[in-house]
This record gives structure tokens, C-alpha cells and sequence, in this order.
């Protein structure tokens, strides 16, 4: 039932473009013989998520098209015009205002999983599948949990602070530590074939349904092997180092600050880190309600998406616009001008989306979101005016196909999405 | 064609009806909005098949039988059937209905996995260990919910995140449990003994010349943000995890002194220290230091005193610490912040010549200083005289969770493990069960620990077992404990199962009152009422701390909620009638809640929440007056009828309405301030697809418009516009206000009464309840109706139902 989950070679070629024979090689290496810290051409995806939405007259050009100007939200974008596609009229076609906020990155409420084969499986979490072994984190989700959800419907958890993260890739764990966590793999093996023998012999006992519920336990058993394996494998590798000055008040947690001003840049920093050092494919931002801290702006976050039009409440929610897209832009911009090492830009094979699960926050509709796609390859340069013919998951299995993922549907998508090659 | 389907569809329903002729009457007085023409509430009643072996089919026409029962249908302004022939009609489908429902296969309870919560309370009872300083479960992903239940066997996942969790929380437990060696030696240490204060004692801010210590300020940063306290135990950290008895002889002195100096210190929009409060003496654990360098130590509130005034007073407390924890003390209510507290005990004083002084003079001296002028004006402080501490204390050596795991010297590895896996899979367990656990304990010296872990997590631990039709003894043990405890049955229950006492009535009742008696059942009514009234949002929405100080200053929040779960225990105490969470002449409040609330009640407690009478011009009988309810039902920011209407109905009265209908242009909210809001809402109540629905939803919802999303009192908006809280219900009823709407509630209480008692069975049992429960619930509702309507009748009833008591 579900979806192919294998790389093929084919897809990787096609997928990346002319000059990416290289990555698809490096992974046929054995693991040792790759160098972390070096920044290799391999695929990555990276979200950037906003909870309120965003003021959406503000954001969704009016021309769509190659020449289409840039409303007021997305001047901060303009050096990267050609880098970027802009979306309009594009959502799942689901209700419930924050309740369905959760549905940004798989377009499948939780209440509504069983009715789709791979559940309400996130894109990130499909992408971590088919490339997670291949680094330290399958997928690195920061500030707040709540986008990303595994196949069987499970909410991943987020590192919440920035120092938390910093040591989780950069600080190598204490020898103890190490050799306490050596000692737990082993126990849990053994741990793991007791279990699994009892349970065995307790799906005997059991009517049919409770049968089926005990499969997701037997499921759980084979993905903690599966895991714990390839975790033993990085306990005793060293993790890269960054040297940077700057980065000692985030690894000492200063500046885990909870302010908005602080910790978007904050985490943008972390999250092109941990793309360059290559401790995950995936990594994902959530911005959670917050008090920014920035000149003119006074209210809280959830308090300015209410703005009900209000000149006063429009100006603050203006100049944190500004703030995000400033910062988004600049995240893009690093990606850009970071060369692989094969010479092309790392952008070049990272896809970076932006977006909310709230269209306009003051509705609180989740129809047409505001949504940015960057890099990864694609030809962009435009707004596309979705029309609302067809769901944002047509965009999401053409990301995962990109990135070289054999499979024909996610979600809700209905084929590849349409107008963007 | 239509009109034949339509008698088709009837013929099977009421082929052996005879006292009314089902087809006229449908075709009569419902086919005009609900057939070929118009669908509304998206129901099209010509072509609605009877389909008795369907459960959904089922649920479509038992709201047909309820819409019509409650008049609702049809709607007023359209004409009605006779009397008689509506009454007929209602009770042939409820017949119908009823004999069709009992012969669907009823839905059973899926295995059911403990969720977190039920999972921490197991592992500290089994254990013998303390689970509620440092949260082992603090990692485990949130468990999934449905309809704000997050006990259901269906909806609760395993998943391979939560497997290694519970690898790992099982390792760290028996390691906790665990207490190799000889048992350390208690010690005492009192800070009048120069040398114990400065081994075990620190005392920032206070004159290491005085035999007492001061206690003058809450050093508080930010609201909801305390750290770091004027007197502190154990300074390095508990030697060992054990009991530790402190002792405090405290007195409170100087309360509403320098009033006008105090309590004109404004912080934001509210004061800073209240004289019209007793001053609180808090005790607090605070976890050890972090490698990181700002103090974001985690600290838990252990207790809270009010203190009388100048009267020494002495508090006594064990607290488990765990290693390497230390405990602090603090004047919760005291003074913080805005200018140092120096100079609103003498404001001549030259602090800024001070400052300039080497920080370690200045540090050294400060105490001093400070306490001296305080003393002279008899400024608000909370006196330190006397403070000890003895500990670790063990009740035994090696202590029971120890022996829960290693099990006394000489005894057999065989006993031990199986002893365990009985208690911890709640049932006795044969020898095939027990073998893969016992390899495990055969396999090395250290095998004894991993067979323990192991058990923690096998799915018999990690589920409830539970056999098809009527419920065996012991699950009936675990699903009454898991009920009304939250966690593992205990010694008693697990005997009467043994015995095969436990479907006898009598027996389950005598159970369910001693366990609710216990104080362990504040994990059932922290719980359901959670659950029920849907407080999530209070946390996941919480109100803006700009907008709102006053909500996030002197805990309002936590307050919030204790008033909501103090009142349903107060109920269920009490066994008062159910109507009485509509409507009541009490509540139990604070200090902060009686100012929040606006309301005369003399309280100067903030810690003890007390029992106050209130009157209809209070506002704040029943549910509906709290604000936890009125801070749940906002978003944090405002408020909107819509979204208020909707919680009433889906919680309250167990009738959510439909979402709205496809391609609906919700309105951009405009708060500019030239529309009222009545004039915005008339909008969608004029047009026909949204009226239906918003007829019902509305007038519940601006009944609520006099509370902010806070809960605070309003009778203007921020626009200015006046608030109109009146209503008209769907059946012709109108009110002025909310107590109107009140009065209107507590008259018709079926639907509540049916409501409550369908989230009690939902909760209790762990799943959603279904059409063929119907029956059963609404004899449960009318047998509780002639019992008078306690709360605790209700308990009674559904423990003895015959849904509690299958799977």
C-alpha cells in the first residue's frame, strides 16, 4: 500500500540536473570513507513555517507570470526573483482555522489519516524516510513541534531551544555518555527479542481488531531496530565543529532569548548549519506565538493576526512581514553563494518552502496560503496563479519527485503539479 | 419517483408501525427544505434509505427523532404538525431506532495503551518511585485526541518514537529505584550554625550577621518567570535522592506597611504587591544546574502558605528531592522589581553612590543595609527565624523500590521477576507468559534489571487487556482504576478481582467511593475535567501576556483552572445535582479570582481557595461565569460568538454543528469599529445557507459577549459599542442576559444531563460512544434524573453500566 520508498538512479539524474552524477556515487560509498563537514551535492529540503498566516493582499503578486512585481511583503525578496516561485490560490481545501493548521505539510487532518494509505504523512517526514540514514538526524525540526507527523500519525517532536540543538549537532557527547548509550543499545536488542516473542504470543489471545492494533506495536519494534542500528553507528563519530565566535552565545544559550526578533535569525543560522555540515537532509522551522521585540512592534504575534483591519495593528504586523521576509531572504541568499563541492550553488539542490497553514490570519481560512518555493533545481522566476485547480499536494510529490523519490501520488495530489518544471 | 422513494425508505421503517402514516407526514411537513429542491443542513430526506444493519444510517435518523423531540424541526416559522401526530411520530422512530441499534454489532473498545499520564502514575506506583519532581515522560510525543479525549484505544498510536522512549524512561527508572550500599546517613543542618549555612545554606541579599534570614521581595524578572529566591537548602544539591524534612518557623510582619509606597510600584498596568493579600511562604524544587550559562533551571511550586500577621508560624514538610535538586523559599506575593526595594524603605538613600562601591563590597553589605531600614519602618517581609533540615530519610533499608526489582537477598530471580510482571500486567501471569522474561534474568548477573526493563516494555504493561463481550474481574479492576485513579489498580482491587467479586454491584460501588474518597482521584478530576470542557486552549491559545498582564501576573491561569476542577470536586463531594454546573450560588476562589471576578467576598487568601457565596448580579454562577471556561472558549486575543456558541453546544450540550458548507466566504473581521458586532453577524444569519446552523450558534454565544477572553466582566467593547448579550433560542425563548440563558439551560437539562453522562462513559471506558449506546445512556440520564441529579450518583451509575462493564 504504501509508496515506493527507494532511490533510483534514473530519478537522482533527472531529479538534480546535469551535473549530479556525484552524490548519487558518494552514497554508494561506505559511510566512513564521506567526509561530514564537507558540503556535498546531495538533495535537501528545508520549511520555513509561519503560524498566522501572513496579510495576504499584501503577499500574493497581482500579475502572474514571469514579469510580475513584487507586492510590499516580498520586496526583501527581489535579488532573488529568478531564485523563487510565488504561489497563489494553492491549499489543501480544508477547514478549521488553527485547527487545520497542522495540515501545512501533508494536507491530511489527524482526524482524517485513516482514509489515505500513508496516513497524514508530512513531506518532510516522507523526505527523512527516503534519505534519513544517510546522516546523524533524519530530519531536525526546530522551535515548535506540530507540522511534522510520521506515517503511522505520530507529531515528531521539535528541539525547542537553540543551545539544545547546537549540542544535539555540534558537541560530541561526554565518554561516559557514550558508553552509557553503547550499554543501552545493547540491552535494548536484547529487550527488543523478548518483547517481540511475548508479543507474539499474546496476538494469539486477542480478537481480530485488537490483533490489528497490536501491529503497530509489532511496527514499532522493527523501526527501533532499524533506528537504534544506525544510531550506533554515529555514537563514536566525532561531530563537525564550528568555530565561528558568534555561535558561543548560542551553544551557552544566551540566546535562546524567547523573543521573535532574536530567535528567527537564530534559527535560520542553525538551520543552514545543519544542511552545510550535512547533520540532516531535513530540516524544518516552526515560529510559535511569540513577542518579537522589534522597534515599533508591541503586541504579541496571535494578538496583531487579529488585526481586523485595524490601521494600528497592521503597521506592527507590517514591520515583523518585513522581519521574516528580510530573514527568509537571507537564508536563501546564503544557500546561494555557498558553493558545493562540485562548484554549483547549494541552493541549487535545496528546496526551501515557506508558507502557513493560515491563509489570511484575521479569517482564519486556510484557503489560499501563502507559499514560497526557492532552489532544488527548479526553473522559477515566476507567480503561478494555482486557481485553485489543483491541491497543494500536486506540489509536494513534485518536490519529493525532484529530490528522486519513486512515487506517484502524496496525499491528496492528484498528478505533479502543473506549471512548474 | 421522489415520492415513492421516500415511501419506500418509510415502508421499511415502519412497516409495522400503524398509529400515524410515517409518508404524509415527512413529505408534509420536512420534504420542502429537505428534498429535491433545497438540502438543507445538507440532509435530503426523500431519498434517505433506512438502513438498520447501517450504525451511520442509524445516527442520521436518531438526529432526525432528537431534532423533531426538541422542537427544532420544523423550524418556528414554518408551520407545525398537531401536537399528537408530532409525539406519534417521535416515538415510532425512537422505537425503531432503539431495535435496530441493539441488533448492530456494537463497537468495541480497541486495546487500549496507557497514554502518558496514566503511564507516569503506573511507573511511579510500581516502581515505588517518585515521578512528579522530574517528569520522565517529559519526552514522549503528545499523545493523539479526539473529541479532547486523549484516552482512546482507537485514537492512542504506538509508534517507533514512543518504543525507544519507553526503552529509555525503563533503563533511567530502575536505575532511580535502585540503592546500592549502605543506607547514607541522615544529616541536620540549620543555618544558625555558622558552619552548616555555609556548607548547605545560601542566603543572596540578606545580613550574614543576623540569626534570622528576610525574606522582602519576589525576585521575580517577568511574570510567569521566577527564578532564583532569597533562601535556599541544600545550595549544592541534595546529596542523595531521599526524603528531607524542612522545617520553616516563619512569620509574616509589616503587611500593608508603606502602603502607598508599596503598592503605587506598577509593573505594566498592574501593582506589584497587593496589601490587602496575606503575604504566601512558597517552597519550591529547582533542578540542578544545566551546562548552560542563564539560569533557566526548571522549579516546581511544592507549596503555598498564607500566612497570618505577626504571628510566628511553623511549617513542616518532607519532600522527596532528587539528587543533586535543592529546595528554595520564597515570599510569593511579595514586593518585585520596579525600583530597588531600598529606596521605598528609605527613598534618601544614595544608591548611586552604592553602586559605584566594588561589586563584592556591594554584595556584602546590601543585606545589611536594606534589612536594617526595613526593620525600622516595619516594612512587608516574611521573618526566617528558624529553619532545619534532616534527610535523606528512608522508610526502609533497602527501600521498596529496591526490592520491588532486586527483591531481598537470597531470593530466587524466578519470584522476583514473576512477583513484578504480575503486578505490572495487572493479572496474574502463567509460565509461558513469564519465559522470554525469565531467559532474560537467567542470561547474566546484571539479567535481573533487564528482564525489569523489559517488562516495562511489553505490550501487556503497555496496554490494557481487556477480553471480548463482558468484562473478567480484572479488567474491570484496571479499567475502574485507569478511571478513577489514573493509574494501576491498587492491592485491594486487585484482591476483589481474585476473589471474582468485582461484577457484583454493590462491590463496584463500594470501590468507587473509597477510591474517590482518596486524593489519588484528583487524577481523574484534573483529567476529565481537561477533557470535558476542552481547557487545552487555555495553554495552546493562552492569552497574550501583553494584552493581558493581569492574567499571567499572580498565576490567574493556574488559578483558572483550580477554580473549574475545585468546583466539580466540590459537586462530586457533595453529590449536588448536575444542573448545578449551569448554574450555582458558589464557587470556589482566591484572592486574584475574587478581584479578577470583581466581586465583594472579603477573601486575603491567595494559596487557600475558599467557598464563596455569590448571587445572580455576580455573574459567575455555574460554568459559564468561570474564567477558565470563558478564557477556553476565546482565542486569547478576543472573543467571538461563533466560536463560544460552538464550545456550548459541543461541550455542554453534546450537539456540535455541522462545519460550514464548501465554498462559504467566511467574512474578513473588521474591528475598526463603524459595525457592531450584531450588525457583522446579521450578515451571515441572512443568508440562508448559514442561518440554520447560526441560529443555534449565536444566541448561545452572545449571551457570553459580557465576558472578555479572559473572562473579565465587560459591558462595553474596546470600540466602544455597547454589548448585547441577549438571545433568542431556535425554539422561540428568548433572554436578556446569561442568567436568562441559564434559567433556560438548567429547565431543559436532558441534553447536558445526556451530554455529561456521554463524556463520563466516553472517558471512563475509552471510547466514543455510539447510536447503539443510546439506550443505555438515556436510561442512565433518567435514572440519575430520579435519584435527584448528584454527581456522584452519576459516578455510581456509570460504573455499574452495562457500557463500563464491556468491552
Amino acid at each position: 500500500m504504501s509508496s515506493s520508498s527507494t532511490l533510483n538512479r534514473r530519478t537522482v539524474l533527472r531529479g538534480a540536473g546535469a551535473s549530479i552524477a556525484l552524490p548519487f556515487l558518494e552514497s554508494l560509498l561506505p559511510r566512513s570513507s564521506r567526509a561530514v563537514e564537507q558540503v556535498s551535492q546531495a538533495q535537501r529540503m528545508a520549511f520555513i513555517t509561519v503560524p498566522f498566516g501572513m496579510v495576504v493582499d499584501q503577499f500574493h503578486p497581482t500579475e502572474s507570470g514571469a514579469g510580475y512585481s513584487l507586492p510590499t511583503t516580498l520586496k526583501p525578496l527581489a535579488g532573488l526573483k529568478n531564485d523563487l516561485t510565488v504561489f497563489s490560490n494553492l491549499d489543501h481545501d480544508v477547514r478549521g482555522g488553527h485547527a487545520a493548521n497542522h495540515t501545512l505539510l501533508s494536507g491530511v487532518k489527524s482526524t482524517e489519516r485513516a482514509g489515505y494509505p500513508d496516513g497524514n504523512i508530512s513531506i518532510d517526514q516522507r523526505m527523512a524516510e527516503l534519505v534519513g540514514h544517510e546522516t546523524r538526524y533524519p530530519s531536525l525540526i526546530f522551535w515548535k513541534d506540530g507540522m511534522s507527523f510520521t506515517r503511522s500519525g505520530v507529531r515528531v517532536p521539535a528541539v525547542e531551544k537553540p543551545s539544545d540543538a547546537f549540542r544535539l549537532m555540534f558537541v560530541d557527547d561526554s565518554e561516559e555518555l557514550r558508553k552509557f548509550e553503547r550499554s543501552s543499545l545493547n540491552s535494548s536488542g536484547s529487550i527488543l527479542d523478548a518483547v517481540r516473542e511475548d508479543a507474539k504470543q499474546y496476538q494469539n489471545v486477542l480478537g481480530a481488531e485488537d490483533r490489528q492494533k497490536l501491529e503497530e506495536y509489532f511496527t514499532s519494534i522493527r523501526e527501533t531496530e532499524r533506528k537504534l542500528e544506525l544510531a550506533e553507528d554515529w555514537i563514536d563519530r566525532p561531530k563537525p565543529k564550528i568555530d565561528d565566535p558568534a555561535f558561543k552565545k548560542v551553544a551557552d544559550g544566551t540566546r535562546d532569548e524567547n523573543l521573535g526578533g532574536n530567535l528567527v535569525e537564530v534559527w535560520l543560522d542553525l538551520m543552514f548549519l545543519a544542511l552545510q555540515t550535512n547533520s540532516t537532509r531535513v530540516v524544518s522551522m516552526s515560529v510559535e506565538n511569540c513577542n518579537w521585540g522589534l522597534d515599533g512592534v508591541t503586541e504579541s504575534y496571535h494578538t496583531l493576526s487579529h488585526h481586523g483591519q485595524r490601521e494600528d495593528k497592521l503597521s506592527q504586523l507590517a514591520i515583523v512581514e518585513n522581519f521574516l521576509m528580510t530573514n527568509v531572504a537571507a537564508f536563501i541568499e546564503r544557500l546561494k553563494t555557498t558553493r558545493q563541492a562540485d562548484g554549483t550553488s547549494m541552493l541549487d539542490s535545496t528546496q526551501v518552502l515557506f508558507g502557513s497553514g493560515l491563509g489570511s490570519g484575521s479569517r482564519h481560512s486556510n484557503e489560499n496560503l501563502p507559499l514560497i518555493l526557492a532552489g532544488g533545481g527548479f526553473q522559477h522566476g515566476q507567480h503561478i496563479d494555482a486557481e485553485r485547480k489543483q491541491p497543494l499536494c500536486n506540489l509536494y510529490l513534485s518536490m519529493l519527485r525532484q529530490m528522486g523519490a519513486e512515487q506517484d501520488y502524496f496525499n491528496r495530489s492528484l498528478s505533479t503539479f502543473n506549471g512548474l518544471a | 419517483m421522489k415520492t415513492s422513494l421516500l415511501l419506500i425508505a418509510l415502508f421499511f421503517i415502519f412497516a409495522t408501525a400503524k398509529a400515524i402514516e410515517p409518508a404524509p407526514f415527512f413529505k408534509e411537513n420536512c420534504v420542502k427544505c429537505h428534498g429535491a429542491e433545497k438540502q438543507k443542513g445538507d440532509l435530503r430526506l426523500d431519498t434517505l434509505k433506512w438502513i438498520p444493519t447501517d450504525p451511520a444510517n442509524l445516527e442520521i435518523w436518531q438526529e432526525i427523532a432528537d431534532l423533531l423531540d426538541l422542537g427544532e424541526m420544523p423550524p418556528e416559522d414554518e408551520e407545525r404538525p398537531s401536537s399528537p401526530d408530532l409525539k406519534a411520530m417521535i416515538a415510532m422512530l425512537d422505537e425503531r431506532i432503539s431495535q435496530a441499534a441493539a441488533s448492530v454489532e456494537s463497537k468495541s473498545v480497541v486495546l487500549r495503551r496507557l497514554n502518558r499520564t496514566q503511564y507516569r502514575n503506573t511507573l511511579a506506583d510500581l516502581l515505588h518511585i517518585n515521578t512528579s519532581v522530574e517528569d520522565p515522560t517529559e519526552a514522549f510525543p503528545a499523545d493523539d485526541e479526539e473529541e479532547g479525549f486523549d484516552n482512546l484505544g482507537d485514537t492512542l498510536q504506538m509508534s517507533d518514537f514512543l518504543l525507544r522512549q519507553y526503552l529509555k524512561v525503563a533503563r533511567a527508572a530502575v536505575d532511580q529505584a535502585t540503592f546500592e550500599g549502605e543506607m547514607p546517613e541522615a544529616k541536620t543542618f540549620t543555618p544558625h550554625d555558622k558552619k552548616s549555612r555555609a556548607l548547605n545554606y545560601k542566603a543572596p541579599g540578606n545580613d550574614p550577621d543576623r540569626d534570622y534570614q528576610v525574606l522582602y521581595q519576589n525576585d521575580e524578572r517577568a511574570p510567569g518567570d521566577p527564578r532564583g529566591q532569597q533562601f535556599i537548602n541544600c545550595r549544592n544539591g541534595a546529596e542523595h535522592d531521599g526524603w528531607y524534612e524542612f522545617t520553616y518557623e516563619v512569620e509574616s510582619k509589616g503587611r500593608g506597611n508603606l502602603a502607598e509606597r508599596f503598592s503605587k510600584q506598577k509593573r505594566d498596568d498592574y501593582q506589584v504587591y497587593r496589601p490587602e493579600d496575606l503575604h504566601r511562604f512558597e517552597i519550591y524544587l529547582t533542578a540542578p544546574e544545566a551546562n548552560s550559562q542563564i539560569q533557566t533551571r526548571p522549579r516546581h511550586l511544592v507549596a503555598a502558605y498564607d500566612l497570618p500577621d505577626n504571628q510566628r508560624k511553623i511549617i513542616k514538610r518532607r519532600l522527596w528531592v532528587p539528587k543533586g535538586w535543592r529546595v528554595e523559599v520564597g515570599f510569593g506575593n511579595g514586593y518585585f522589581g520596579v525600583v530597588d526595594p531600598i529606596l521605598l524603605v528609605d527613598p534618601d538613600f544614595d544608591l548611586e553612590s552604592f553602586k559605584e562601591l566594588p561589586k563584592k563590597e556591594q554584595n556584602e553589605s546590601y543585606g545589611k543595609l536594606l534589612i536594617d531600614r526595613l526593620e525600622k519602618v516595619d516594612g512587608p517581609r516574611i521573618v526566617l527565624h528558624e529553619v532545619t533540615e534532616t534527610g535523606p530519610h528512608y522508610e526502609q533499608w533497602p527501600p521498596k523500590s529496591h526490592l520491588a526489582i532486586h527483591g531481598n537477598s537470597g531470593q530466587e530471580k524466578a519470584g522476583i521477576v514473576r512477583r513484578f510482571a504480575e503486578r505490572a500486567f495487572r493479572r496474574p501471569v502463567d509460565d509461558q507468559q513469564i519465559s522470554p522474561y525469565l531467559k532474560l534474568a537467567e542470561t547474566s548477573p546484571e539479567g535481573i534489571r533487564t528482564a525489569i526493563e523489559a517488562i516495562l516494555c511489553s505490550p501487556r504493561f503497555l496496554y490494557l487487556h481487556e477480553d471480548a463481550g463482558e468484562l473478567a474481574d480484572y479488567a474491570i479492576a484496571s479499567r475502574l482504576s485507569f478511571f478513577l485513579w489514573n493509574t494501576m489498580p491498587d492491592d485491594k482491587l486487585l484482591n476483589d478481582a481474585k476473589a471474582g467479586k468485582l461484577r457484583d454491584p454493590q462491590t463496584l460501588v463500594q470501590h468507587a467511593e473509597r477510591m474517590l474518597n482518596d486524593d489519588r482521584s484528583d487524577e481523574f478530576v484534573d483529567a476529565f475535567v481537561w477533557a470535558w470542557l476542552n481547557l487545552d486552549s487555555t495553554v495552546e491559545m493562552a492569552p497574550d501576556p501583553m494584552k493581558f498582564h493581569e492574567y499571567h501576573r499572580n498565576r490567574i491561569d493556574e488559578a483558572m483552572l483550580v477554580e473549574t476542577t475545585s468546583f466539580f470536586r466540590e459537586l462530586l463531594t457533595e453529590n449536588l445535582p448536575i444542573s448545578t454546573f449551569l448554574d450555582s450560588d458558589f464557587s470556589i476562589l482566591n484572592a486574584d479570582l475574587v478581584r479578577h471576578y470583581g466581586l465583594p467576598a472579603k477573601v486575603n487568601t491567595t494559596a487557600e481557595f475558599q467557598r464563596v457565596s455569590l448571587n445572580a448580579s455576580h455573574h459567575r454562577g455555574g460554568l459559564l461565569g468561570q474564567a477558565s471556561v470563558l478564557t477556553a472558549s476565546a482565542n486569547g486575543v478576543d472573543t467571538s460568538p461563533v466560536v463560544r456558541g460552538i464550545w456550548i453546544l459541543e461541550n455542554l450540550l453534546g450537539t456540535p454543528p455541522p462545519p460550514p458548507p464548501p465554498n462559504v466566504e467566511v467574512p474578513e473581521p473588521d474591528s475598526r469599529g463603524e459595525l457592531t458586532i450584531r450588525e457583522i453577524y446579521a450578515k451571515h444569519r441572512n443568508i440562508e445557507t448559514c442561518a440554520d446552523c447560526h441560529k443555534k450558534i449565536d444566541p448561545l454565544g452572545f449571551a457570553l459577549e459580557n465576558f472578555d477572553a479572559i473572562g473579565s466582566w465587560r459591558t462595553i467593547y474596546e470600540n466602544k459599542h455597547a454589548v448585547d448579550p441577549s438571545g433568542k433560542m431556535p425554539s422561540g425563548e428568548t433572554f436578556q442576559d446569561l442568567s436568562g440563558l441559564k434559567q433556560i439551560m438548567v429547565r431543559d437539562l436532558e441534553l447536558f444531563s445526556r451530554n455529561l453522562t456521554t463524556k463520563l462513559l466516553t472517558y471512563s471506558s475509552g471510547r466514543i460512544m455510539e447510536v447503539h449506546d443510546r439506550p443505555e445512556i438515556d436510561r442512565i440520564a433518567s435514572e440519575l434524573d430520579r435519584r435527584g441529579g448528584g454527581l456522584r450518583d452519576l459516578l455510581k451509575l456509570v460504573v455499574t453500566s452495562e457500557i463500563f462493564l464491556t468491552k
